[in-house]
């Protein structure tokens, strides 16, 4: 294991751990400020890429794809969010978890009916010939992928830190009553919460696309993206970039290890590990319950 | 009401075709496999989403042990079950600290941990190409006719439901329920909630692995696509749909919705998202189930509800 | 030796002190009542007694026995019952089966007897029915019995809670504000069943009460607590003739009365 070798595969779990942060972040967000986790946002990054595939299809040059991409999943969130979470927010936690899950499966099985389950591919102007700096081997596509995960993660945390509607998300999410007696209006920050949500799902999503390729099953990516929010103690947003990029490196590293086939479900076990030692993971805080 | 459905289920072989004998097999499979986990998220409130890993287990260790070492059906059904059920006592020991969310996770890693764990040891499981598994023999009879193994399938059935009956109407069935509606109160009334968490593991895992080895000797093939995740939440659609926590919902959900396949045979593709969006229905709108239909059927019928006039019903005691 | 008996029990949440340095002791068959306002800390040394709340520092000793760290489930089993400010019944069970799940605390029915109905668990079902429903009698909660208890008023499920709690038939039952929602009458049948059931069973009561008349009559002794300390500890009378206590509490309940 040489240095240039280890640096390679550190890149290479950078960047498919960035893709498992953005879809971390994309879960942990709309989870803070509403309670909900969507356990149906595997199928807002299939979505996303699908939708980026029929832009390209019209002929559109990438960075209005991107953009249009952007615009019509957060248009999709806002929609969603009243359709589908409104009603069951306050519904027991049985009711959430299986509802999402069930929304992701009629958005999956709709992908199928009309795309089947072809392969496509997305074109992107990173498809380039990899850079190579001191022997490492850096993938354009993946460059790009970093450098689009700390844009969001800097802008998000920017966001929930300075803006008003920020501090109105995290007042929202650590006392829901008394954030609407001083005036915030809940449903407004819901549906900005799932429309950045999903969001930033689509935008993991088209990221994805020139480098797995465009089907219906890419949203299986999910589990491995709430193990990173877990790892990351699951309110923490820091904690999802974080959980995420770290379980990009351990299935990396793991894979050329241990072995092909575990290196799948050496994630799984980091969460179940997780799960039973620090609930709340690194970054969160544990929750003191009283009667 | 019982003794109808019975009668009913006991005469089928001799009037339906083959075929519709086959769909009341797996009618029943999924009843047994619906009940036990109505026990474990319907009365004890966990939620699991590896109900069809235990699915799993039961059908792959009847089929190893039969098709490896020939061994007959009654020494691998047992074996199936106690593999089961330790596996779920494993899961549901260091799961008593975890709850709703957090125990959805985990059982989910777990299924897919089982998932690839089926795959890797392909030389003993067949892989992702699964394993054929022959008639059952049982004390030296092999049972090839139609009839027989409807009548193992059925007598399996309705011992399973039996005791699952019994169990929820015991003071078992009573903590198993309490804990779900209020754990502190459990607790300070002398119930461990931990023990409950890994009975009802324990309990719902050997109630699928029965389902999973009659699977296993009915269709006469499994293989791993037949146990993940969609699967649980096949499941887990017969007892939303059927009624938590009640076991004649978790029949009438697999009834329901092991018909439905066959009634939207025309439209096959469309199968899986009609499924979900039934599940998503019934979520939203009648989180109850088809039983709470009954029950209103019922009430209106045969009994009159108590009626509280009032706050104070102490009046009678002035 | 005594029944129960606290030691310099300190109970913290996120650094404020619930309960510090609580020190008292019951003995068997007594009936104890804890006062004080709002926030003195009642219910905390309740939930740290059964275990639901961790202890910063002291000890809890029951017979004997240090059951500080005790889970919640292991102190009930040592013969302590509760019953809760917010009644905390399972809504979604009858009334009848709320006190059978008292009943079956001291249940010695199998699992695999009752899986297979053998005739013991079957016998064992219909005595736990028979000695719930005399608890629902006792409590003039019968005509209810088979109603869903999520369906009652706040009143009735108080008395619910009590009578399930007495169901374990404990050595020693913690009454988190037992006539709270109820009107007169209710408290009189409710307080006169808490007595004779405690005479009964011989179980010790400590109970927690904002209704001045109800304690005064019901207690033999009463702790006073205060910011998370003890205030006072006496009689009734001397509780009411105290003017540290009437200062800070009674002074203004007094009136109210």
């Amino acid at each position: 294991m040489t240095v240039t070798i280890a640096l390679q595969l550190l890149f290479s779990g950078l960047s498919i751990g960035a893709v498992y942060a953005l879809v971390a972040l994309a879960i942990v967000i709309p989870y803070k400020a509403s309670g909900v986790l969507n356990f149906g946002q595997g199928e807002v990054v299939t979505l996303g890429a699908y939708i980026a595939l029929v832009f390209t299809q019209w002929g559109v040059d990438y960075w209005l794809v991107l953009l249009g991409t952007l615009v019509v999943s957060a248009l999709f969130g806002l929609i969603f969010e009243r359709v589908a979470i409104r009603p069951i927010v306050r519904a027991p936690e049985f009711t959430i978890v299986i509802a999402t899950f069930a929304v992701g499966l009629i958005i999956r099985g709709a992908i199928r009916l009309y795309w089947e389950d072809n392969e496509y591919s997305l074109s992107s102007p990173f498809n380039m010939p990899p850079l190579n700096l001191g022997g490492v081997r850096l993938n354009a596509n993946f460059i790009w992928i970093l450098v689009c995960t700390a844009f969001v993660s800097g802008s998000s945390a920017l966001f929930f830190k300075y803006t008003r509607f920020g501090k109105a998300m995290r007042a929202v999410s650590q006392n829901r009553a008394a954030a609407r007696l001083m005036g915030i209006v809940v449903e407004h920050v819901y549906m900005t919460a799932w429309a950045i949500s999903t969001a930033i799902g689509a935008v993991a999503g088209l990221l994805m696309a020139p480098v797995t390729g465009i089907n219906p099953e890419i949203g299986n990516i999910l589990l491995k993206a709430i193990v990173g929010a877990v790892i990351g103690g699951f309110t923490s947003l820091s904690g999802a970039l974080v959980g995420g990029l770290v379980v990009g490196v351990i299935e990396t590293f793991s894979g050329v290890f241990i072995g092909g086939t575990f290196k799948h479900i050496a994630p799984f076990v980091v969460l179940i590990v997780v799960l039973l030692v620090r609930p709340y993971g690194f970054f969160g805080r544990a929750q003191v319950r009283r009667v | 009401m019982l003794v109808i459905v019975l009668a009913a289920l006991a005469v089928v072989p001799f009037f339906l075709t083959s075929y519709w004998v086959y769909l009341t097999n797996l009618f029943l499979i999924n009843a047994i496999v619906a009940v036990g986990l109505n026990i474990l998220t319907g009365n004890a409130g966990q939620i699991s989403l590896c109900q069809s890993s235990f699915m799993a287990i039961g059908a792959y260790t009847t089929a190893v042990l039969s098709a490896r070492y020939g061994l007959p059906y009654w020494l691998t059904l047992p074996a199936a079950m106690a593999v089961a059920g330790g596996t779920g006592a494993l899961l549901g020991y260091p799961a008593r600290r975890l709850s709703d969310i957090y125990l959805a996770l985990a059982t989910f890693g777990f299924l897919e941990i089982f998932q690839v764990v089926i795959e890797e040891f392909s030389d003993l499981t067949g892989g992702v190409r699964g394993i054929s598994i022959g008639r059952p023999s049982l004390f030296g009879v092999t049972l090839k006719s139609d009839l027989s193994l409807y009548c193992l399938v059925l007598a399996a059935a309705v011992i399973m439901i039996w005791v699952a009956s019994n169990l929820m109407r015991s003071r078992f069935g009573r903590a198993f329920n309490a804990v779900r509606q209020s754990p502190y109160a459990a607790q300070a009334l002398g119930i461990s909630i931990g023990r409950v968490k890994l009975i009802t593991f324990a309990l719902s895992a050997v109630f699928a692995a029965v389902g999973g080895s009659l699977m296993a000797v009915v269709v006469g093939f499994i293989d791993p696509l037949e146990f993940n995740v969609i699967a649980s939440l096949r499941q887990i659609t017969f007892i939303v749909v059927g009624g938590l926590g009640s076991i004649a919902g978790s029949v009438i959900g697999a009834l329901v919705l092991t018909a439905l396949p066959e009634l939207l045979r025309g439209v096959k593709e469309y199968v899986g998202i009609i499924y979900a969006i039934i599940l998503l229905g019934f979520l939203l709108f009648m989180p109850g189930g088809l039983i709470t239909i009954w029950a209103i059927i019922r009430d209106r019928i045969w009994r009159k509800p108590v009626k509280i006039e009032g706050a104070n019903r102490a009046a009678s005691l002035d | 030796m005594p029944l129960l008996s606290i030691e310099q029990l300190q109970v913290e949440f996120g650094g404020i002190r619930a309960v510090n340095q609580v020190s008292l002791s019951l003995e068997a068959g007594e009936i104890r009542g804890l006062i004080g306002p709002n926030g003195a800390g009642k219910t905390s040394i309740i939930n740290a007694i059964t275990g639901m709340v961790p202890t910063r520092a002291g000890r809890v000793l029951f017979e004997n026995r240090d059951i500080t760290s005790f889970a919640p489930h292991d102190v009930s089993r040592c013969g302590v019952g509760r019953t809760f400010q917010h009644a905390e019944i399972f809504p979604d069970d009858s009334v009848l089966d709320n006190v059978r799940i008292g009943v079956d605390h001291h249940s010695q029915v199998g699992f695999l007897q009752a899986a297979f109905g053998l005739p013991a668990a079957r016998k064992a079902e219909s005595e736990t029915r028979s000695i719930a429903i005399g608890l629902l009698e006792a409590f003039a909660l019968a005509p209810w019995h088979g109603q869903r208890a999520g369906d009652l008023p706040f009143g009735l499920l108080k008395r619910l809670d009590i009578a399930r709690a007495f169901a374990t038939r404990p050595k020693l039952l913690l009454l988190d504000e037992p006539t709270s929602g109820m009107s007169e009458a209710e408290s009189k049948l409710v307080v006169d069943q808490i007595v004779a059931l405690s005479r009964q069973y011989g179980t010790a009561l400590m109970v927690i009460e904002h209704n001045m008349r109800v304690i005064m009559q019901l207690a033999e002794r009463i702790t006073v607590l205060q910011s998370g300390m003890v205030l006072f500890e006496g009689t009734p009378a001397e509780v009411q003739s105290n003017h540290k206590v009437i200062d800070a509490y009674l002074g203004e309940e007094m009136t109210d009365a």
